[in-house]
């Protein structure tokens, strides 16, 4: 079914890449955002822990990824298998800039909505206390293994796909993949 | 937690998106930028670089050409002008303040951006207070956000000024680059670099240049001019650092009131400025106020929604 998914992406995605790359389609980008906001969003969201500056962060992602196709950069270039992972990219930087300038590492920012109390954790966990819990928890990883957990099972990314955007080898980000996981599970069973 | 069990949470978090408003608001924004920015007069930003930066400044085209290509953003700034935190209307509203900074070409207009922007969002939290429709916790987290979005502003700000006089004391040096949209250029990051082209860059800074190189044989009009503003930033860091310590004291009306200080320190400036003798060395100076005023559109629209 992933896999599935996946090609229909590809397909999609392959095919908006080639518009916008031949004809730097208006309506295809209009498309690609409708097609990747929502886990570009989401991305940055986990990265950051802050919802307004990850909208901010999104809409610069994507204006940033006009700029490049208006001005006929992504001809020039063959670094860029996929739209995907171009934006992702693009996000990473920005991210990457948005820590820079504040001058912090991985935002803790309490976000009010889903503080929980400890006196919870210890009851008998809901479904929906189990998912704030993780989603709490999230934040206190480091933002490497943050970023690769949320591509890979948030935003169901393949191994191929993250590779390619991080930069690695598909066996260091596996091992990458396992050691993000083994963290979080040891976080939340200290809770 | 079981690996199962944590994989299903993870996998629910797929849940999590943008405010629907949101999503539909900066999508509307950002297709009126993309759909007005190509159309009708053919715009991009290389031809209309060159067109600023090459030749004899015209402002009144410059001036029309920006102001199309923000068509958008000024609709956007005009709708939603006097929205505030939780208005469908305000995420429209910071994106248009973000697409005004970064058509901003010196650092000047950018301070001066930064100034109004942190001002808008001492009004915005003034109003969060007076409101008082939303439960305190709700307020809090708000009023602690603009707080802090306000001290980004001012840091900005800060770091323009310090460019400014950094620029007023090196010999033959021209104002600093332009900014578009630059992400680092440190390749070592394996980053991408996705700054427009250095070509585009190194045209500015030879153009500018020439421009410049009219200037430097000035004399005593040009020390004059290098000396008041020289003042200035000096002068405006002593009050942001005042502006700063009245919004941690929870005084935001006086804060407001000291910014406006700013503002009437620059235009006293300008005004000394426009004074001077007219002659080839002003006019060369003027156009480049002129230019740098005309493609900040913030303050023509400001008096216009305000």
């Amino acid at each position: 079914m992933r896999e599935h998914n996946n090609s229909s992406f590809l397909m999609g995605d392959k095919n908006l890449f080639i518009r916008l790359k031949k004809y730097k389609d208006k309506q295809a980008f209009m498309s690609a955002y409708d097609l990747y906001v929502d886990q570009i969003y989401r991305f940055i969201f986990f990265k950051i822990s802050n919802e307004e500056d990850a909208q901010d962060l999104t809409s610069q992602v994507f204006i940033k990824c006009w700029v490049y196709v208006r001005d006929g950069k992504l001809n020039d270039s063959n670094d860029y298998k996929s739209l995907k992972s171009f934006l992702y990219k693009i996000a990473r930087n920005l991210v990457i800039d948005y820590y820079r300038q504040d001058k912090k590492e991985a935002s803790l920012e309490a976000i009010e909505d889903i503080v929980q109390s400890k006196e919870d954790l210890t009851k008998q966990i809901e479904t929906k206390m189990e998912f704030e819990l993780v989603k709490d928890k999230l934040k206190e990883l480091k933002s490497e293994y943050r970023g690769i957990i949320v591509m890979r099972y948030i935003n169901q990314m393949t191994i191929n796909e993250i590779a390619e955007i991080l930069g690695k080898t598909k066996s260091n980000v596996r091992v990458t993949i396992f050691r993000a996981l083994t963290a979080l599970k040891e976080i939340i069973n200290n809770k | 937690m079981t690996d199962k069990e944590l994989l299903s949470q993870l996998k629910q978090m797929k849940t999590i998106v943008p405010m629907a408003d949101w999503k539909a608001s900066q999508r509307d924004v950002l297709k009126q930028q993309i759909f007005n920015g190509q159309e009708g007069l053919g715009l991009n930003w290389t031809a209309k670089f060159n067109l600023v930066m090459g030749r004899v400044f015209q402002p009144t085209v410059v001036a029309i050409v920006i102001f199309v290509f923000l068509g958008g953003a000024s609709l956007a700034s005009w709708t939603s002008g006097n929205s505030q935190p939780g208005d469908s209307l305000y995420i429209a509203k910071r994106l248009s303040e973000k697409t005004q900074m970064s058509v901003a070409l010196t650092n000047k207009s950018k301070t001066k951006l930064n100034l109004k922007f942190a001002s808008e969002r001492i009004k915005e939290l003034n109003q969060i207070i007076n409101k008082k429709t939303s439960s305190t916790n709700t307020t809090k987290v708000k009023v602690a956000k603009l707080k802090n979005d306000f001290n980004q502003e001012i840091n900005k700000a800060k770091q323009h000024l310090a460019k400014i006089t950094e620029s007023k004391t090196s010999d033959n040096q021209p104002e600093e680059e332009v900014q578009f949209f630059i992400a680092g250029k440190d390749k070592n990051d394996q980053r991408l670099d996705i700054a427009l082209p250095e070509e585009i860059d190194k045209t500015a800074e030879s153009t500018e240049a020439v421009g410049n190189k009219k200037t430097e044989d000035k004399t005593a009009t040009e020390q004059t001019d290098a000396t008041k503003e020289e003042i200035l930033p000096k002068e405006t860091e002593a009050i942001l650092e005042k502006v700063s310590q009245l919004v941690t004291d929870d005084n935001y009306e006086q804060a407001v009131e000291v910014l406006g200080q700013i503002e009437e320190i620059n235009v006293e400036a300008e005004t000394v400025k426009d004074e001077q003798p007219v002659g080839e060395e002003t006019t060369a100076q003027t156009d480049e106020g002129v230019t740098a005023e005309t493609i900040v559109p913030g303050e023509t629209l400001t008096k216009t929604t305000e």
